[in-house]
């Protein structure tokens, strides 16, 4: 039996000298098969694509022991370009196509090592047969297409090279579960045709699915590996990265009283008629809901339904076109953004902004800022005014880290913590404002099913102690089903659905529209 | 000035020596070596020797220039030395380079003030304007700071003969009496934006009224390399002559546009706008045909002045490949300006800065062996020392491409008067 | 009107000019990401290479070496200084350049002198007319070389494989290295194309009716960046646009200055182009034709 096509050995990978993201990692993709590489974020999985395409030194890491190995050759020493010709390609993550491009420009680029003309004709000819689509779009920029186009272009351009082993680094990331089986489909595809891959997934449903074999990577270790339907079985996995073994559980309504009281009790936040448009596009036509006082009401609908519009309404930093959006009394769609804080609502953002260099506890401050009463000047000469009362900001601060579970990392400078705290940190800053109602937007976005579990619990434990509103807005499906008493469905901008968990999950429109195939 | 052997000059020296030794009234002290005598003194001089200051452009872009009146300065001052110095005195030159950077001057004459006498020169419009004001204050000579008329507002300035804007009065003079430009028609004036174009439209705008002519100004930089559009508007409005206040690029442009837009009419331009390089430029036809230059010292193709031939021989055998050029006449006579001004503080026993300036203000009819016209008065406080220019055509045959053609002094030059 | 299309077609040929230069500066700055403000002194140094070399070897042969020696330096300056640089930010590479740009200055100063050296170039100081509107040779044959050299570099950037990789490289250099595009190999092509364009425009800078080579030269090459902003940093189109209205503008506004004067006093043609400049960033910050975030971080 021949060597596998690549073969990974004890494999350690050290950024700026000093940050292990791999230690002793081995794994082996045989010639024809496909090998899923299951991991959450930071578990070190992009930094293994980087050392097998030798494309760590631009980002300032380095390999610093083992091997790899590529059809038997030691690939130390050899930069990407050299990589690429041997027929080893990688996919990046995000598919960053180059978007000024045409399409066929962009596979030329992709075509770029490969000098003999036939053969790149020929790769040219087998990728528009993979992807009709990308024929049919070959003139226009490649920033125009969708984002499953993106991706379909972003592996076209791969393959290219005609590879003997493809590297795919999280190709369904952000795409609509309908996209993500087609990808997936796709994946199939290119493996039947001949060529290898090793593909990088969160998504361990379509990574099982696909791969002949898989491993788990943690922390930069291998916690497990196996054939793909091995794994798919273990009780560990399972559990951890596909949600099978815990059960979805209607949040019971809540009753008690809040352990902290808020500030103000939440009020009912009617959303009318709300219509946003952008020059010609309509974002949001005609969306109507209600949130009541207290509960936890999700807005879900695939990428590009409008959500995160709706969201920026919320917060006032969008105008809507038409419509209104009332909280209690007061017509928020009418006040300027800070003025929409001073209603006691706070949001938390999609892309984590936080102010990386300063300490949790600083940026949790920043989100006690509407209420600081001291003035500048008694502030600047430490009053004791000033001085009680930032000794109150302080253990209020305290208090919202302890009950979101980062009451140890206070003093801790927020780069250097895990990707799901970053998000705890950005909800504690919300929080800290001591809201009535809270945004929730993509709060799991990222994240593996078990850190999403912990994630819901925590906002489940928010909810119960400070008695807020909290509008949650997702598209990660179990994770809203588990949470929210209310959903309300978006798609291309439209309410579709409304109802409780039980109700839209079995409502067909909702199934053709958002679940996709996988849930249908 | 004549040119010693070097016996000779020491003996003259002795002789100087023994000289004053014989003349002075009171009982000299024995030091040796220097002329110990009842003048007074201050900065820059002591028994033995006078140190003088020159600011000049070593590294920037004034270097090459810079350089020919630095070696002929030296060499001006070796000389006077060699011939007993000045009031028994060795100068010494203490060069310095600003750069063409004005902080870096004003840095470099707050070190030197305490130390020198006088600065025979201070190189370039800017870092002149940030010294001058200062050497004001304390009273310091200094010389070699171009033509341009905002110098002489300063009267510790010795400006080397007439300023910018009376060249440019002669030159429109000179056109209308000399070149065949009628009463009434226009005349085009390219000036750089700054004190030196400034002065000289303002010396043209002048002569245009007392001639009844009409000025056309056209506005550059030095950053203007092509003057098409420049030329294209001048024969546009149909100009019968131009005045440029540029540089020796803008010449050659100018001239070569002009000619082969068919327009055939003088240029004249001002002091520094003619090097003899631009005659291996294709615009050399153009310039031989129709280009004059004013300057208000004598070319250095005019050896028929004894001081210009002094000037050029001395330049020919401190350095004898250096490149040759207005500059040689120029630093000759700068120097030779501070000379007779140090010579005159010297007779009337104040051998200070003051005393220099104040010989400066006093001395109201100056010659120069034919380098500048005869006669410059210095004693007319923020005027011109002199109406008198050199008037020369660009020529193929002559040493440095000019020849000497005429010494004019026009009457709208005459006429003219800064702050009148 | 013979007058006016005088001054239209002056302008033009100038604009092309300082488009070549302008084109420089957008290719460097795609393919690096610096602001390469040392390339008004690569455009002396290729005028002053031919300047110097060609009593001995002729013109043709010595533009062709001051070509080649206009872009090794863009090279070299890349190769030892830029991709050395301990933090790769853009405003500290084009504090670099400046620096670059000094010492190459004086040297070049110190060599030159005073002098104004001539170019040799065989045409002269003629003329070519069309009806009653006459116009330089070397200005007729800038337009006819820039038109060439901008094709050439249309053909370039979309028809072959190394310029559909320099774009690439230069929309996103870490996936361009994915696909196997050296990256070090783009950034060596892009900052020797802009050395071969600086020479070219410094023949044509400071041949007839320019009368040679003068340190302003390299001043004059800064003429060019007007031009190059409110095309837009990153764009080559841009820069031949951006040089077009720079030039067109500056020589109608002081060939029409005598009209003007009431309104804009003299002088004013030396300011036009800025003015230009900002009133073209005011109404599209990111230029005529350049991308929305040209700046590259």
């Amino acid at each position: 039996m021949s060597p596998p096509l690549l073969t990974v050995e004890h494999l350690d990978v050290v950024y700026d000298g000093t940050i292990t993201a791999l230690s002793d990692v081995s794994l082996t993709v045989g010639e024809g098969q496909v090998v899923a590489v299951l991991g959450s974020n930071g578990a070190g999985k992009t930094s293994l694509l980087r050392a097998v395409s030798r494309a760590l030194d631009s980002y300032g890491g380095s390999v610093t022991g083992g091997t790899v190995r590529f059809a038997g050759e030691d690939l130390a020493g050899l930069d990407t370009a050299a990589v690429v010709r041997r027929g080893l390609v990688q996919v990046p993550e995000g598919r960053r196509v180059f978007r000024d491009l045409t399409v066929a420009e962009n596979l030329r680029a992709g075509g770029y090592t490969v000098r003999d003309a036939a053969a790149r004709a020929e790769a040219r000819d087998r990728v528009f047969d993979l992807f009709p689509i990308l024929a049919e779009r070959r003139d226009q920029p490649g920033g125009l297409l969708s984002g499953g186009q993106q991706q379909m272009l972003a592996m076209g351009r791969a393959l290219m090279v005609s590879p003997r082993l493809l590297l795919l680094d999280e190709p369904s990331l952000g795409l609509a579960p309908l996209l993500v089986d087609q990808i997936g489909e796709i994946v199939t595809e290119i493996n039947r045709q001949g060529t290898a891959v090793l593909l990088i997934e969160q998504n361990a449903v379509m990574g099982l699915r696909v791969a002949d074999a898989a491993s788990v990577l943690e922390i930069g270790r291998v916690t497990a590996s196996g054939p793909a339907a091995e794994l798919a079985a273990s009780d560990e996995v399972q559990e951890r990265y596909l949600g099978v073994a815990v059960p979805v559980v209607a949040t019971e309504v809540v009753g008690s009283e809040p352990a902290i009281p808020t500030a103000e009790p939440p009020q009912r936040l009617r959303v009318e008629g709300l219509t946003v448009r952008f020059g010609g596009i309509t974002a949001l036509s005609e969306v109507s809901f209600t949130v009541e006082p207290g509960t936890v009401h999700a807005l879900i609908g695939p990428n590009g339904a409008g959500k995160s519009t709706l969201v920026n309404v919320l917060g006032g930093a969008y105008r809507a076109t038409e419509g209104a959006v009332h909280y209690g009394d007061a017509e928020l769609t009418a006040l300027p953004a800070h003025r929409v804080a001073g209603l006691g609502v706070a949001r938390t953002f999609q892309n984590i902004s936080l102010a990386l260099e300063d300490t949790v506890e600083d940026n949790l401050l920043v989100g006690r800022h509407r209420l600081m009463r001291a003035g500048v000047l008694s502030g600047a000469f430490r009053s004791p005014r000033a001085r009680r009362e930032e000794r109150e900001h302080r253990e209020t601060v305290a208090g919202i880290a302890e009950l979101l579970g980062i009451g140890a990392l206070l003093r801790t400078p927020v780069h250097t913590l895990a990707y799901g705290d970053r998000k705890r940190v950005e909800m504690g800053r919300a929080l800290a404002a001591r809201p009535s109602l809270l945004l929730l937007d993509e709060p799991v976005a990222g994240m593996t099913h078990g850190e999403s579990q912990e994630m819901a619990e925590t906002i489940r434990q928010v909810r119960r102690d400070l008695g807020l509103s909290i509008v949650l807005v997702e598209h990660d499906m179990p994770f809203v089903m588990g949470l929210a008493e209310q959903v309300t469905v978006l798609d291309f901008g439209k309410k579709i659905a409304e109802g409780t968990p039980a109700a839209v999950q079995r409502d067909p429109e909702v199934l053709r529209a958002y679940l996709g195939a996988a849930a249908a | 000035m004549k040119h010693l052997p070097r016996a000779s000059a020491l003996s003259a020296a002795a002789v100087t020596l023994l000289a004053l030794a014989a003349c002075s009234t009171t009982a000299p002290s024995a030091e040796g070596g220097g002329g110990s005598d009842d003048v007074a003194t201050g900065n820059g001089v002591t028994d033995s020797e006078i140190t003088i200051g020159m600011l000049t452009d070593l590294s920037g872009p004034f270097a090459a220039g810079a350089a020919v009146q630095v070696t002929e300065t030296q060499a001006y001052w070796d000389q006077v030395n060699a011939d007993g110095g000045v009031c028994g005195r060795d100068v010494t030159v203490d060069v310095q380079d600003h750069g063409y950077d004005p902080q870096r001057a004003v840095t470099l004459y707050r070190s030197m003030a305490p130390d020198v006498i006088a600065l025979q020169q201070v190189l370039g419009g800017p870092t002149s304007s940030a010294v001058l004001p200062l050497a004001e204050q304390d009273d310091v000579y200094v010389g070699g700071v171009g033509w341009a008329g905002s110098a002489l507002a300063y009267p510790n300035n010795q400006l080397p003969g007439a300023s910018n804007a009376v060249q440019a009065a002669n030159a429109v003079d000179y056109m209308l009496d000399e070149l065949g430009v009628a009463e009434g028609s226009s005349i085009g004036v390219v000036y750089f934006a700054g004190d030196y174009g400034g002065d000289s439209l303002a010396g043209a705008e002048h002569a245009a009224e007392e001639r009844g002519v009409e000025i056309v100004a056209q506005e550059i930089t030095s950053q203007t390399t092509d003057l098409s559009a420049q030329a294209s508007a001048l024969a546009q409005a149909d100009v019968a002559g131009v005045v440029l206040a540029a540089a020796p690029t803008q010449f050659a442009s100018l001239a070569g546009v002009l000619s082969s837009q068919g327009a055939d009419v003088p240029i004249i331009g001002m002091n520094p706008t003619f090097n003899p390089s631009l005659l291996t430029t294709p615009a050399a036809d153009a310039l031989l045909a129709n280009a004059y230059s004013i300057t208000s010292i004598s070319p250095y193709a005019n050896t028929d002045a004894p001081g210009v031939q002094a000037a050029n021989d001395l330049y020919a055998e401190a350095d004898p490949d250096g490149a040759v050029g207005w500059e040689v006449p120029l630093a000759y006579v700068q120097a030779e300006l501070l000379k007779q001004a140090l010579d005159g503080a010297c007779e009337s026993g104040d051998l200070t800065p003051e005393g220099v300036v104040a010989a400066l203000g006093e001395s109201s009819s100056v010659d120069t062996e034919g380098l500048l016209p005869d006669g410059l008065d210095y004693s007319n406080a923020g005027q011109s020392p002199t109406t008198t220019v050199f008037i020369s055509k660009v020529s193929a045959d002559a040493d440095a491409g000019l020849e000497l053609l005429d010494q004019v002094s026009g009457p709208s030059a005459e006429s003219f008067s800064y702050g009148g | 009107m013979s007058y006016l299309l005088e001054q239209v077609l002056n302008g033009l040929s100038y604009g092309l000019v300082l488009s070549l230069i302008a084109a420089g500066f957008a290719i460097v700055f795609t393919s690096t990401g610096v602001l390469n403000f040392a390339h008004g002194s690569v455009v002396l140094l290729g005028a002053y290479l031919v300047a110097v070399l060609h009593p001995t070897i002729g013109f043709w042969p010595a533009v062709l070496v001051g070509m080649a020696g206009s872009a090794v330096t863009g090279v070299l300056i890349n190769a030892v200084l830029v991709r050395n640089l301990a933090d790769r930010k853009p405003d500290t590479a084009a504090i670099l350049m400046l620096g670059v740009d000094i010492v190459l200055l004086t040297e070049l100063t110190r060599r030159i002198g005073n002098q104004v050296l001539t170019l040799g170039a065989p045409w002269g100081a003629s003329v070519v007319r069309f009806g009653d509107v006459s116009l330089p040779t070397g200005r007729v044959l800038a337009a006819g070389v820039t038109v060439v050299a901008f094709a050439g570099l249309w053909y370039l950037f979309s028809r072959t494989d190394l310029g559909v990789g320099m774009r690439a490289a230069a929309a996103d250099g870490p996936t361009a290295s994915l696909m196997g595009i050296r990256l070090s190999r783009t950034a060596a092509t892009g900052w020797a194309l802009a050395g071969v364009l600086a020479a070219v425009a410094g023949v044509f800078l400071t041949s007839f009716p320019a009368p040679g080579v003068a340190p302003t030269v390299a001043l004059s090459a800064f003429a060019a960046i007007p031009a190059w902003v409110l095309g837009g940093f990153d764009s080559v189109p841009g820069a031949v646009v951006g040089g077009l209205v720079i030039g067109l503008t500056s020589a109608l506004v002081t060939g029409y200055e005598a009209e003007l004067e009431p309104f804009l006093g003299t002088g004013f043609g030396e300011v036009a182009p800025y003015v230009v400049m900002i009133v073209v960033l005011l109404v599209r910050p990111s230029g005529l034709l350049g991308s929305k975030e040209a700046v590259r971080v």
